[in-house]
């Protein structure tokens, strides 16, 4: 499935589990989700993440509805604690696949939802600068322990130096992004020009009409 | 729509940093379809001008330009990126700030497809300009583990990629190791010849001699065509290998020793288990090819990579050294000047450095002026480091290291970029203040010209593996 049809989906059903007050919808959701990561094959740390990530703010919210809540506060404090699960289960079907399927998601949104070219190549910039922001600040550091300075985590320094270079890297990137022909507004060819399939359509049209019945006997 | 030949105009060209002239009244023809080769002195301009070419400045500089710079009539910097690229390409001196993707063929890719070249014709021409280069097989690697060297490739690769009509190289070869070097000056050679004019900044001036037709010097932001004996100087140089004289080690014990080191870089072997001392107080040269692993190997002695195998700093583990007291005694010189700044300005910095110095009684204001004319970074002390030039960036750093005093240290490449005078002059400063601190060379160069007699010893790094060459003469 295309990766932004799958966003589509799962934004509109977590738009529509915002307004549903139902425990039952809520773990349906946590069910089918559960179902399709059999298949995607996940390692057991992200297994273990989907596990505890919903903890604390699931409970949270469980114990101050339960012993501090007023009016319908059992019912709401068990919606909540699912409804937070439900969210992060169903956000992991897009999320935990999405560095497998980030170039084909950029490039959708690029030439299919239109989206500025310039926004799209900052994304996909600070996307492959990630993974060196935290070696950079180590180099930072190792760098400046060199100088015979040693610069802790809370002294402003290190960060100066971080944002220094973040600064830098991103003049560095216009700059770089327009020596090699890079022009705002103007049309880009694509070496892979992106389709969505049919099938995809009507996969979200199905789910989507799926859910909506489910609502049907009014649970909420 | 596009002309045969583009018409480059620089013509009583300016440009200034507020009160700061850098150039100053350039006028520059070149001869359509020909290889010109721009020198001078590190800081002396020739970046800026390159930069100017390309349209890059003044937009990305806070400058002032005056003059006509034109291209067909129209200012260089108005026209529109993707059409200006398609007359003129630019390679930057560091090619990490040129790129902007994750791999090699992302990034070439990213250039034909802003370039509106047919979706067709994009995969070949991405194949082919990485051949040229001899990058093919790393196209999908990440481009964050490539080596210096590796990196100019790649970046030289997506200039021919976009096939412009100028090409101007900023020292494309400064990172890349002799033998691969000449390779790529015949590929730029065999570039020109399909009708494109070059222009090309080099401090090496070895393996020219038969690609050049015009010679121009830069001298403190002053342009000449060089003159007859500047020319014949140049075209002198014929490429050798020099020898590089240096013994075998007598010691078994060293300050730092490899007990069954390996290292490897993504799925790459780099080094397999190596077992070696670097002697103390010696001189020690690194070379090899690129991308061989030399700077992964600096990396692993101060910790900053990870490695298998045992490390000893006089006889102790550095596994087990916490990292802030092991750089005190072992310390890098990075390959990149700008990640070793910690303040803002020249002045900032030499006052850091002078106040954590090991051996603060040598270095004394007057001796830190001296040497600082030594290098001719005199008039500097003001400037911000950010905006100093390559290899005056390179200078200050070895210099700010060398005033620390660390016992060990460890240079990756401090020559590469600088002039022939100002390499001869950091070597001669490196020199005097290591004797005096009693400090361990360690350092990597492919500048082998300037130093045929200055290491002890030689360590040869290929096929992964490492050894110590040299002895009989």
């Amino acid at each position: 499935m295309n990766p932004l049809i799958k966003f589509t989906t799962v934004m509109i059903i977590a738009l529509e589990l915002t307004f549903i007050k139902s425990v039952t919808i809520n773990i349906i959701v946590i069910g089918v989700s559960a179902f399709l990561y059999l298949f995607l094959k996940l390692s057991w740390r992200q297994w273990l993440w989907l596990f505890i990530l919903p903890l604390l703010p699931g409970f949270g919210s469980w114990f101050s509805l339960m012993y501090f809540g007023t009016g319908d506060h059992v019912h709401m404090a068990w919606v909540m604690l699912s409804r937070v699960f439900a969210y992060l289960w169903l956000g992991g079907l897009f999320t935990l696949k999405i560095n497998d399927e980030r170039d084909i998601f950029l490039a959708t949104l690029e030439q299919k939802a239109k989206l500025s070219a310039t926004f799209v190549y900052a994304l996909v910039g600070v996307l492959n600068f990630m993974p060196a922001v935290s070696q950079q600040i180590k180099t930072i550091r190792v760098a400046s322990q060199m100088r015979g300075q040693t610069l802790h985590i809370w002294q402003p320094q290190l960060y100066f130096k971080a944002i220094l270079s973040a600064i830098r890297w991103s003049q560095n990137l216009a700059e770089g992004m327009v020596s090699h022909g890079f022009t705002e507004g103007a049309v880009r060819t694509h070496l892979n020009v992106v389709t969505i399939k049919k099938q995809d359509w009507l996969w979200l049209i199905i789910i989507l009409i799926a859910f909506q019945l489910l609502l049907v006997p009014r649970w909420y | 729509m596009f002309c045969a030949v583009t018409d480059l105009v620089v013509d009583h060209v300016n440009f200034a940093y507020r009160e700061t002239p850098v150039l100053t009244d350039i006028s520059l023809k070149l001869q359509p379809n020909s290889f010109n080769l721009l020198v001078g002195p590190s800081g002396s301009g020739k970046s800026t001008l390159l930069k100017l070419l390309s349209g890059l400045y003044p937009t990305f500089s806070d400058g002032t330009l005056t003059g006509k710079l034109t291209l067909d009539g129209y200012d260089i910097h108005d026209i529109v990126p993707y059409q200006r690229v398609a007359h003129i390409g630019y390679l930057f001196q560091n090619p990490t700030r040129q790129f902007v993707m994750k791999t090699p063929f992302e990034e070439l890719r990213f250039s034909l497809e802003n370039l509106q070249i047919n979706p067709d014709e994009i995969e070949a021409r991405i194949l082919t300009a990485l051949e040229k280069v001899g990058m093919t097989a790393f196209m999908h690697h990440d481009l964050l583990n490539l080596s210096g060297g590796e990196k100019q490739k790649v970046a030289l690769a997506a200039v021919l990629a976009a096939d412009s009509d100028y090409l101007l190289l900023d020292e494309p070869f400064a990172n890349v190791d002799p033998v691969a070097r000449l390779q790529l000056i015949d590929v730029v050679k065999a570039y020109q010849k399909k009708g494109k004019t070059i222009v090309i900044t080099d401090h090496d001036w070895s393996g020219y001699t038969d690609a050049i037709d015009d010679i121009f010097v830069m001298t403190d932001g002053h342009l000449h065509n060089a003159l007859v004996d500047e020319r014949q100087q140049i075209l002198e140089k014929v490429p050798s290998q020099p020898a590089i004289h240096a013994d075998l080690p007598s010691e078994k014990k060293g300050i730092i020793t490899l007990e069954s080191v390996s290292l490897s870089s993504g799925d790459r072997t780099l080094l397999s288990s190596a077992t070696l001392p670097f002697p103390k107080g010696k001189r020690i040269l690194i070379t090899g090819p690129n991308g061989v692993g030399k700077s992964t190997l600096l990396s692993a002695l101060v910790k900053l990579h990870p490695y298998s195998g045992d490390i000893t700093y006089q006889q102790q583990n550095i596994a087990k050294r916490k990292i802030a007291k092991h750089v005190k005694d072992v310390a890098l010189v990075f390959q990149n000047a700008e990640q070793q700044f910690v303040a803002m300005t020249v002045e900032e910095e030499l006052t850091q450095a002078q106040t954590l110095s090991q051996s603060p009684d040598l270095w004394s204001d007057d001796t830190i002026n001296q040497v600082l004319s030594q290098l001719n970074m005199d008039a500097l002390r003001d400037h911000i480091v950010y905006q100093l030039s390559g290899g005056q960036q390179k200078k200050l750093q070895v210099l700010l290291m060398l005033i620390i005093g660390t016992p060990t240290l460890l240079f990756d490449e401090p020559l590469a970029g600088l002039d022939n005078i100002s390499q001869q002059n950091m070597l001669n400063v490196i020199a005097e203040f290591a004797t005096r601190q009693h400090q361990t060379i360690i350092m990597i160069s492919h500048q082998l010209h300037a130093v045929t007699d200055w290491f002890d010893y030689h360590l040869q790094f290929e096929n992964q593996q490492l050894s110590y060459i040299g002895g009989v003469s």
